[in-house]
């Protein structure tokens, strides 16, 4: 097969480059993903919505906000799309958490009528929840809030915490339905605190230098950028978040239907805080791997994986009632770190591992293989490498000699 | 023993897939496929440039006590030649002393440094290429001669002795003085400013060490041996 030049795969860079294209979701689907939950938003903010006086607006959250969506393993699989529904002008003490949730459910059945959706939206614990049933399966799971800076403030003022680190991520925090909160009927109570905008912007704050450097970029082409704040997610990729794809992907191999897999928020956590400003996948990967595996060891008997934009909320809450989460974790990273090495350390990089051809999947693989083109550098003689590898050791002055000492 | 874990853990995670780290005993333990890697950025993509078996055991007072590195496959000849011996043990370097020429002895500096010398040394030398680093002669002559280039002084037992026995009972140089090996001229034009440093680097513990050191790895003569030795020069001449 005859690949041109500029789409040919010459190192273990451009591979994992083109392995995270190929498992990230297509731009078609990002783009369905980002008009529909537009589309509701526009419908709830219509002036005879009945939550038009809340002022609502839509944002994504999760991997569709971090721009680390992956397509799903099985053909079954759908596309998780999480978005959260703030409404601006909502207050706790007017209305009930079952008040909000319910008029926000009435306009997103009223939105599944007037669009034909084929099945009725569903009312989860905290989400409602919109089954999209065509070419691109989406789950969209809808959660209703209204601000919740004061919640937010309270609630870390009693856990003991110092808001001097979180100042900046006080304005984004919202108050959150919960069907199994204890004031989820009455009214004046406090609200379960999130912060998807916070965590984003702390995400964000992990890349800053790479962000920064695609954004000059960027500007320099006529594209002005404000912030890098203001990156559309499906416009820039960084190295950051192309790991953390090759990671979701690899956990969702190894634990294809497990409900208690490694969740990918913990995994999003661990991996942006162990990141460094890697310009590259494979550096990124060498960096995170191994740091990601020492926090999981180094966490006590009672995990505790603070939120960084929100330090009360602990991700690995649900570990001391399920242990199995945190052993699977462990086993995880473990294998990860094992999986990924063996190609970027242990091969020539046309050669993919076993290992690592089975945790991105085969069908993957054999998309990328056929791109990939030897170079000179790449089959040069062990000996010859070794040769210019000790002249590097000569001049650097730490050689060594070896000394038998003799029976 | 903890942070000697963690210290092998943060070398050998990064680099290393295939080799399994423990604490067993008094000792880390790192067992498994070494993989020979290629430092230079042009070459960072060729894969590993060989694969090695290995047991390294590092010992909970390391630096103090050298780690042992047995081969656990034949993929260097076991053979004196290639320092290796029969059972497999490697024998990386004069470990005292690389240690002493060290800003950071620690476990990181060792594994890259040493060890992979070692084996960057041994393929070279497999390829019928001379040691690219070197070697030192076997058994205590080769000890002498690495002890002996760290002083700056010529690689004589005797010198080597005394200069040690001055160490260790912390002797005051004199660079106005003649020179504690023996040459002729004052210590400052002699072997003086490399003893300085030596002075420095060397505590008197250690030196009393390497005395202990250099008498283990004397070898012991039989009768016959040493009426060789001393008769070296003076042919024994049976009495009709």
């Amino acid at each position: 097969m005859n690949i041109p030049k500029d789409r040919q795969i010459t190192s273990k860079e451009a591979t994992l480059r083109a392995i995270a294209q190929e498992i990230s979701i297509p731009t078609t689907y990002d783009k369905k993903a980002r008009s529909r939950y537009q589309s509701i938003g526009e419908w709830l903010d219509r002036p005879d919505s009945k939550v038009h006086h809340l002022k609502p607006k839509i944002s994504a959250q999760g991997s569709f906000a971090l721009g680390t969506v992956i397509r799903p393993v099985g053909d079954g699989d759908a596309y998780d799309v999480d978005v959260v529904c703030e409404l601006e002008d909502g207050n706790h003490t007017q209305m009930s958490q079952a008040e909000i949730k319910s008029l926000v459910g009435l306009e997103i059945k009223a939105y599944a009528t007037r669009h034909q959706m084929k099945q009725a939206p569903q009312d989860g614990r905290r989400c409602w929840t919109m089954e999209y049933a065509d070419e691109a399966d989406f789950h969209m799971d809808i959660l209703p809030s209204i601000p919740g800076t004061n919640s937010y403030l309270a609630s870390l003022v009693a856990a003991g915490y110092d808001l001097e680190g979180v100042r900046s991520y006080t304005n984004t925090a919202i108050g959150i339905t919960d069907k199994k909160h204890d004031g989820y009927h009455a009214r004046g109570v406090t609200w379960l605190v999130s912060n998807p905008k916070g965590y984003l912007r702390w995400f964000r704050g992990r890349q800053r230098q790479v962000l920064e450097d695609k954004r000059a970029q960027m500007n320099a082409a006529g594209r002005i950028i404000a912030s890098v704040e203001d990156f559309p997610n499906h416009e820039v990729q960084t190295p950051l978040q192309d790991a953390i794809k090759l990671l979701k992907r690899h956990r969702d191999v190894m634990f294809d239907g497990d409900q208690h897999k490694p969740i990918s928020i913990i995994i999003s956590t661990l991996a942006a805080t162990s990141y460094n400003g890697e310009a590259t996948i494979s550096e990124t990967l060498r960096n995170i791997l191994p740091k990601m595996q020492r926090a999981i060891e180094e966490l006590g008997p009672v995990a505790v994986i603070p939120n960084p934009s929100y330090p009360a909320e602990n991700f690995a809450d649900k570990w001391p009632d399920k242990p199995v989460k945190r052993r699977n974790f462990e086993r995880w990273i473990a294998q990860a770190r094992q999986d990924f090495l063996s190609y970027l350390a242990g091969s020539r990089f046309d050669v993919i591992p076993p290992a690592f051809r089975d945790s991105m999947t085969a069908e993957t693989i054999r998309k990328v293989a056929p791109m990939m083109s030897l170079t000179t550098v790449a089959i040069a003689a062990s000996v010859a490498v070794a040769a210019e590898e000790a002249a590097a050791v000569k001049a650097s002055g730490t050689t060594t000699k070896p000394w038998f000492p003799g029976e | 023993m903890k942070t000697l874990l963690r210290d092998v853990r943060d070398v050998l995670y990064v680099d290393q897939p295939y080799l399994d780290i423990a604490i067993k005993g008094e000792a880390v333990v790192v067992e498994g496929t070494y993989l020979l890697l290629a430092k230079l950025p042009a070459y960072r993509d060729r894969g590993p440039l060989a694969e090695h078996r290995i047991r390294i055991e590092i010992p909970a007072d390391y630096p103090t006590t050298e780690p042992k590195v047995t081969m656990l496959d034949h993929s260097i000849p076991r053979r004196d030649s290639f320092h290796c011996s029969a059972g497999g043990v490697c024998c990386i370097t004069v470990f005292e002393t690389w240690v002493v020429t060290q800003k950071d002895p620690s476990i990181g500096a060792f594994l890259e440094g040493p060890l992979r010398n070692f084996f960057l040394s041994q393929l070279l030398r497999q390829n019928g290429k001379d040691w690219p680093f070197d070697e030192w002669d076997h058994g205590v002559d080769g000890w002498i001669d690495a002890v002996a280039e760290l002083m700056g002084c010529r690689p004589r037992k005797t010198e080597v002795l005394n200069i040690l026995e001055r160490r260790r009972d912390d002797h005051q140089l004199d660079m106005e003085k003649g020179c504690l090996c023996g040459g002729r001229v004052s210590a400052k034009e002699c072997c003086g400013p490399s003893l300085q440093d030596f002075w420095m680097r060397v505590s008197a513990e250690t030196a009393e060490t390497w005395l202990r050191r250099l008498v283990d790895l004397t070898p012991r003569l039989s009768p016959r041996e040493l009426q060789r030795k001393i008769h070296k020069n003076r042919p024994f001449r049976r009495v009709q």
